[in-house]
């Protein structure tokens, strides 16, 4: 049984499969492939019961919704009633349960789609690698040697080796783009604060947002438009540009020859001072982040993974002057970029360098220093988040390790971004890379 | 960039010593090498931020 959201949630609507059967698939995935370390909960109990409602409403001849029937995860940091919301944090384990879920949650579940785990996730969100200190490296589903990326990575590597057919993630600075691209899935980030952030536990307010991987850009678009209670999709002529300069360097061999092929014949468009857009954002990170944390610092700070702490208590220091100085180059770089999507629509950049690193060399290659994974993978997502625009991450019709491409849109864009994205992947300009065994 | 004198210092303990006055928070020694090479990439982020380099 191949886990396509939209085919699945077509025959349970048409009464050829059951709900109940899909979920059992699923919880049976999840235990035959513990292995990667991408789920936190399995939520059998909860997943059965909500198949078996969707199963008794088409058995009513009642329509469950675009989703019926369809396996997701959630990244540990969504509220599900009745479990603590950990965000990745052993330190949270024993924390008040949720009354209620997350916002997003309860829309995919009034269009049928059925919960059935909870994922891993770098702790608090604060990290590309998902290299948790309780639950450990979630593996990528390609090369278990490597990693899946992050924050998200749980919710890439369950959607790549098939243990679900979607899962939501957050993504601040690059956290679904990044493990979407190293897992081959599709992900996207939405314009910010489109998509609804009721009962997801908090990074950084002015970066975060919620989004979704996938097997297809096809399955995104529908997924988004139960998100966002919206499937207008308005008129859209891109004239695609290819962002050069500071995102066409430090790319792998191949990487490059990815990124070449995909982007032959476009032109291509620079923009100034990337490197300041891409150093704000790290510190509007630090500095939110670290501030929103503090008092649980002082009171706790062993409690918090090393590799998170530390970065949080220096970014708590910063001054707000710093912050401001941060916010003011975001405006001018702000107007730089929508001055190219007025006359683009889309911009292409790489995701990340190249390929999913090693957990064992944990490291990419930035202008020739060796520096380490887990903070820089960000490089070509950062500066897009800082601008708030919507990004859908495509994989790369590629033989080897996954690769992925971001496509930029104007604020507002999602829909049709999700549609021409869904396009390209019709024509094979993009393909996702899933484990063959589904 | 003197106008941030905790970004300014290189040593661990000087580092210690202006976060525990700054922040009141009492550093664990556990932590210091991790942050005080946090504040030495934050430093290198707002000489980028600052045209400094």
């Amino acid at each position: 049984m191949k886990f396509d959201a939209l085919a699945l949630a077509a025959a349970v609507r048409a009464g050829q499969v059951r709900a109940v059967d899909i979920a059992q698939a699923s919880i049976a995935r999840i235990h035959a492939r513990l292995d990667l370390l991408a789920v936190t909960r399995c939520l059998a109990e909860r997943a059965l019961d909500e198949a078996a409602a969707v199963d008794a409403m088409v058995a009513r001849g009642e329509d469950p919704g675009p989703l019926a029937g369809v396996p997701y995860g959630v990244k540990d940091l969504f509220d599900v009633a009745g479990l603590a919301t950990t965000a990745g944090s052993a330190s949270r384990i024993d924390a008040a349960p949720a009354a209620r879920d997350a916002v997003a949650i309860e829309r995919l579940r009034a269009a049928g789609a059925v919960l059935v785990a909870t994922l891993n996730m770098d702790e608090f969100a604060y990290g590309f690698v998902t290299d948790n200190a309780h639950w450990g490296i979630t593996r990528n589903p390609h090369d278990p040697a490597r990693f899946a990326g992050g924050s998200s990575g749980g919710s890439a590597a369950a959607v790549a080796a098939g243990l679900v057919a979607f899962a939501l993630g957050s993504d601040t600075n690059g956290s679904i783009r990044i493990p979407a691209a190293l897992c081959g899935v599709f992900g996207n980030k939405p314009t910010h604060g489109s998509l609804p952030m009721d009962g997801v536990f908090p990074f950084v307010d002015s970066l975060d947002d919620i989004g979704a991987f996938a097997r297809s850009a096809a399955d995104l678009a529908v997924i988004d438009a139960v998100l966002r209670q919206d499937n207008a999709v308005p008129d859209f002529v891109p004239r695609p540009a290819v962002l050069d300069g500071w995102f066409e360097r430090n790319l792998t061999p191949a990487m490059r020859f990815a990124f070449d092929l995909f982007t032959i014949g476009f032109p291509r468009v620079s923009l100034d001072r990337v490197d300041k857009a891409r150093s704000a954002a790290f510190l509007m990170t630090a500095y939110e982040g670290g501030r929103f944390h503090l008092p649980a610092l002082r009171d706790q700070a062993l409690a918090y993974d090393p590799a998170v702490r530390d970065r949080l208590i220096a970014g708590a220091a910063l001054p707000e002057a710093v912050y401001r100085a941060a916010l003011d180059w975001r405006t001018t770089f702000i107007a730089q970029v929508e001055a190219l999507l007025d006359r683009h629509k889309v911009l292409i950049a790489p995701v990340v360098m190249g390929e999913a690193p090693r957990i064992d060399d944990p490291v990419v290659v930035v202008d020739g220093e060796r520096q380490p994974a887990r903070a820089n993978l960000g490089l070509y997502t950062q500066p897009i988040s800082f601008c708030g625009l919507p990004v859908v991450s495509a994989p790369l019709p590629v033989r080897g390790l996954p690769l992925g491409v971001q496509l930029i849109g104007a604020r507002g864009s999602d829909r049709a971004l999700l549609q021409w994205a869904a396009g390209l992947e019709a024509r094979g300009d993009l393909a996702p890379k899933l484990e063959e065994t589904c | 960039m003197t106008e941030f004198p905790l970004f300014d210092l290189t040593e661990e303990a000087e580092i210690a010593a202006a976060l525990a006055e700054a922040l009141a928070i009492d550093l664990p020694e556990a932590c210091l090498p991790g942050v005080a090479a946090n504040v030495r990439l934050l430093r290198r982020h707002i000489a980028v931020l600052r045209d400094e380099v």
